[in-house]
């Protein structure tokens, strides 16, 4: 009863904790290789450019439309059918599924485009490949566009939508493995009579929850570091910014995780039911936090409940580290460090609330 | 301590729940152990034995009643307990069973900020003491036995002033039984304060003190013998037996009752009168318990016990019929 916190047995514990982390080999394996397994999966799987559409051109035979033709050739999604005779025949071939769309010339000289439009990213890739080859066939005859794209400020020329997602990806996977990794801390402590034992040295709940802190951070170092580096230097995602920022911003966001994970586990009255938590966090994480789109885009209502959550300042302060390039001198770098620091501290002083010495 | 209690409880009640649902686990439950003493808790599982402890310990707030452990309310400031004052080894053993005996006992003598020689010596006594394995085997991988053991070993590591062990000597071999009382009561002469549970009856015998609980109450506390003499009975277990013994149905409330009042007349007592208290008290109990017997239903087995402690006899047909 003498201090209010002792560092020295919050160190005791967090060793215990290390020597039984260290033996727990499949724990481990499964927060350090899941998080990196996730990742490569969306790297592979999201953001790639379809490829092998099937795409019908009927050409006219001017000059202009062979420079469309040729250039539509060239395209790795497109496979080009010159054999389709009419417009008529040509949307028959899309109702049987047999093509994705059609370019055409019409009598009054402008060009038409038919599109199987039942998947959106199929349609747009149709429509960036058109573009790029009528931009080049207009160039080639001395014309152009009235409108210039100019070099953007930020991000790349043909930005590619794993760009803009594995910034958000990367949070997700390492605020839920977090969370995942100390749910079940130490609700079978509760009530196997260790943490009664522990208790009766007069260790303090904060130390406990301290020194359980401390050991997880040593598997959450490991975990970071191989998403980052997967995203980074296995997917070539941008990183203008920072790696030690990012980093530091990876293991507040991972920690904060952790302290609302330590505080289920000092709720809970079974390991099921700390498992449970999992689930309904999952998705308006995955939903919410700007991830799969912007939040700008969510209806106002629920918005508030978006910037709740410490992955959507994450997201988006990941965001401006990697492609903006941005540090601690921006608003939303800052801002989402001040953020994941206070729902860690609030997080932690629930979890030391109801950790109870005396019931 | 200027009473020489090491702990003094009374009108001690917690339950758990709320409402309907509330079960109330020690009712009324008076209690004083001396310093420097062995006290041997004895009662039925279930009867509020580790609840009991869990209130010394500072675990479980009392709802009601006082309780003075080591000088103070357990949990409150300026008390020692929890703390380094106390050892405590759970029933259920509680032990991390993925670390060594060597770290097990290395994280509890850090918690109680003990160097690592001082751990290490202590470490070595008692493993032989206990007849431990080597300490880099791990506890999970250890029998029964030999992990209350290491439970032990954690209890009395930082040698405090009170060690709490909760049926520490279960699945232990008599010989070594009989060394872990022997170390006890040579600790105890040092003034360390030892409570104890057990389900041994004979072994509670060797306590300084005894205290018989059933239902959440104590029926009688005192040194064996005393306990022992007014019902003229050469065993505790005899002796429990005749306190607990059940009546026709619709009377076995008045058992608790008269344990109630035995509890709670020897909560008014000061430790020094309380064994002579206790003896007394017992007596009256008994003397009460068995005029009732024989004026109401006239069951044999306690007319048989009435005669031998009015004659303070101690007969082998009082207790053949006392066991019947």
């Amino acid at each position: 009863m003498s201090k209010l916190l002792d560092l020295n047995r919050a160190g005791a514990i967090a060793s215990r904790k290390i020597s039984s982390l260290r033996r727990d080999h499949r724990t481990i394996a499964f927060i350090v290789i899941m998080p990196a397994l996730q990742i490569l999966l969306f790297g592979l799987a999201i953001g790639g450019t379809p490829n092998g559409l099937d795409f019908a051109v009927i050409d006219d035979g001017s000059p202009m439309f062979n420079q469309i033709t040729d250039g539509l050739n060239g395209s790795e999604s497109l496979v080009i059918h010159l054999e389709v005779s009419d417009e008529v025949e040509a949307r028959d071939m899309i109702q049987q599924g047999e093509l994705w769309g059609a370019l055409m010339v019409q009598k009054n000289g402008t060009l038409l485009l038919v599109l199987d439009n039942s998947n959106q990213q199929v349609s747009s890739t149709i429509i960036v490949e058109v573009r790029t080859a009528m931009t080049a066939a207009l160039a080639a005859q001395g014309a152009s566009l009235p409108l210039e794209i100019g070099d953007p400020v930020y991000g790349e020329r043909d930005p590619a939508f794993i760009d803009f997602l594995a910034p958000g990806i990367m949070v997700m996977v390492c605020f839920l493995f977090s969370i995942i990794l100390t749910t079940m801390a130490f609700v079978g402590e509760r009530y196997d009579g260790t943490l009664d034992r522990v208790f009766a040295t007069g260790t303090q709940p904060i130390e406990v929850l301290l020194g359980h802190l401390v050991a997880f951070s040593t598997i959450l170092i490991g975990q970071v570091s191989v998403v980052i580096l997967i995203a980074v230097y296995g997917f070539d995602i941008p990183l203008e910014g920072s790696l030690i920022t990012l980093f530091m911003l990876a293991l507040l966001l991972g920690g904060a995780a952790m302290c609302f994970g330590l505080f289920v586990s000092s709720k809970a009255k079974s390991e099921f039911q700390a498992m449970q938590v999992i689930m309904p966090v999952t998705f308006p994480v995955l939903l919410l936090s700007g991830i799969l789109w912007p939040i700008e885009g969510i209806p106002l209502i629920l918005q508030p409940v978006a910037w709740a959550l410490p992955t959507s300042w994450s997201a988006e302060a990941f965001r401006s580290i990697m492609i903006r390039g941005w540090g601690f001198e921006h608003a939303i770098v800052w801002k989402a460090f001040l953020y994941n620091g206070a729902f860690a501290i609030v997080m932690l002083t629930l979890a030391a609330k109801s950790l109870k010495v005396r019931e | 301590m200027s009473n020489g209690l090491a702990i003094d409880i009374a009108n001690l009640t917690r339950g758990y729940g709320r409402g309907k649902s509330r079960v109330d686990v020690l009712e009324k439950l008076g209690m004083k152990v001396p310093s420097g003493s062995i006290y041997g808790l004895l009662g039925p599982s279930g009867c509020g034995k580790t609840t009991l402890l869990k209130v010394v310990l500072g675990r479980l707030i009392p709802d009601s009643g006082e309780v003075s452990v080591l000088g103070g309310l357990p949990g409150s400031k300026g008390c020692a307990v929890p703390g380094s004052d106390v050892g405590y080894s759970p029933q259920e053993i509680a032990l991390y069973d993925d670390l060594s005996i060597h770290e097990t006992l290395l994280f509890h003598g850090r918690l109680h900020k003990m160097s690592k020689a001082a751990v290490h010596d202590r470490e070595k006594w008692l493993i032989s003491f206990l007849d431990l394995p080597v300490s880099k085997r791990q506890v999970g991988k250890l029998s029964g036995g030999q992990r209350r053991r290491v439970s032990l070993a954690v209890g009395l590591l930082h040698e405090p002033r009170l060690l709490l062990l909760d049926e520490p000597t279960v699945g232990v071999d008599p010989e070594l039984r009989a060394r872990i009382w022997s170390h006890l009561k040579d600790i105890a002469a040092g003034g360390t304060t030892i409570i104890i549970t057990t389900h041994y009856i004979d072994e509670a015998g060797q306590a300084d003190r005894v205290g018989l609980m059933r239902n959440g109450a104590l029926l009688a506390e005192g040194a064996p013998e005393e306990l022992m003499k007014p019902h003229g009975h050469k065993s505790l277990e005899q002796t429990f037996l005749l306190l607990c013994r059940r009546k026709p149905r619709d009377e076995s409330i008045e058992i608790d009752e008269l344990g109630t009042s035995i509890a709670s007349k020897g909560a008014g007592d000061n430790g020094g009168q309380v064994k002579e208290n206790a003896t007394k008290v017992i007596g009256e109990l008994a003397g009460d318990w068995m005029k009732k017997d024989t004026s109401e239903t006239g069951g044999d087995a306690i007319v048989g016990a009435a005669k031998v402690s009015a004659t303070g006899v101690e007969s082998e047909s009082g207790t053949e019929e006392v066991s019947v």
